[in-house]
């Protein structure tokens, strides 16, 4: 019982401080920053074609739904949400804030499907986002994508929550 | 705040997506680290560090077969650790508290949210760097110690420094939107 509640307090042996040097040419100041932003930006010529991959793939998960001799739901909406996490974590670092945000809307979705609406709902709430992500990406809709891109974002937010309601 | 110059750091970066991998790799090249290996899950990345000695490893949560959780476990308490202080900043999708109070008790150092930016990252690195920080070796916990800063207003036990204020056992189990700020923001 004692030894449940001991407490050891332990000083790491070596410390980052010891490996960095501070100040000089290299040292990552302002200009060091903007050059890591700039290398983002440049593979954001490459993100649209690393997005387009992540929708075959989301929208061949989806099309999966519907055939009942496959895959099990369960695992595949786990993978609809592992694409969907994917392209949220990804789209707002190139840019495309309005991808992180409706991916995170589609993980929040699949989240709450409890079985509390049938799964033909499901499947049209989780086809709602997907086909604004499509749209999103093949028009190059970037940052929140402006007047059109709030009307998609509170649009699939309603009927998201319509569809498969908040508990 | 110091600006470090940070090429003879060694950081691991362990994300299933390789575009992830391929941009954080960017972002660390362009801060002038010149010593970077990837994997693409837990159980790769533990392997890599048997003969890779990083100073940071810089995680995803969600991978497969061994995901980021357990392999900071692995880190931590394994026989076969090769550094069980080893820092790591936790970089994912999972921004509520659930999921940061998680990554806190499996003893990771800092938090970042995807998508990530250069300066939210070196911020992260830096944090790493000036916020030096002791084990604790307490039940089931090994990891570094979860307080990130002393709080005057703190009435419950100073476990650690034998003081004994008023009864709470609280203090190392919930974590305050404070605290869950803290640790996505810095």
């Amino acid at each position: 019982m004692a030894d449940s509640k001991k407490v050891e307090i332990i000083k790491p042996p070596s410390q980052l401080r010891d490996k960095v040097t501070v100040g000089g040419p290299n040292a990552v100041g302002p200009e060091a920053i903007a050059r890591a932003e700039q290398a983002i930006a440049d593979l954001g010529d490459n993100y649209l074609e690393w997005a387009q991959e992540d929708l075959v793939k989301i929208q061949t998960a989806f099309a999966e739904l519907d055939n009942e001799g496959g895959e099990d739901r369960e695992a595949v909406l786990k993978r609809i949400f592992s694409v969907a996490h994917d392209m949220k974590g990804q789209g707002g670092s190139f840019g495309y804030e309005l991808v992180t945000s409706v991916g995170n809307l589609l993980c929040r979705l699949i989240e709450r499907l409890d079985g509390s609406v049938t799964p033909a709902t499901e499947n049209e709430a989780i086809r709602i986002h997907i086909d604004a992500m499509s749209l999103v990406i093949s028009s190059q809709m970037k940052g929140e994508g402006g007047p059109e891109g709030m009307a998609i974002l509170k649009g699939i937010q309603q009927m998201g929550t319509k569809l498969v309601p908040s508990k | 705040m110091a600006d470090y110059n940070l090429e003879h750091l060694k950081v691991l970066i362990v994300d299933d997506n390789r575009h992830m991998r391929a941009l954080v790799r960017s972002i660390l090249y362009a801060l002038g680290m010149r010593h970077v290996e990837d994997a693409s899950d837990g159980s790769e990345a533990f392997k890599k560090l048997q003969n890779f000695a990083a100073d940071i490893v810089i995680c995803d949560w969600n991978m497969e077969p061994l995901n980021g959780l357990d392999f900071i476990r692995l880190i931590r308490t394994s026989a076969d650790t090769p550094n069980p202080y080893l820092p790591v900043i936790m970089l994912t999708g999972y921004t509520d508290a659930n999921h940061v109070f998680e990554a806190r008790d499996c003893g990771v150092h800092e938090f970042l949210a995807k998508p990530v930016s250069a300066e939210q990252l070196y911020a992260r690195i830096k944090a790493v760097i000036e916020r030096e920080r002791v084990f604790v070796k307490a039940g089931s916990y090994f990891g570094p110690d979860k307080r990130r800063r002393d709080d005057p207003k703190y009435t419950g036990i100073e476990r650690r420094k034998g003081k004994k204020k008023e009864s709470s056992d609280s203090d190392d189990d919930v974590l305050s939107a404070e605290d869950t700020d803290a640790l996505l923001n810095g």
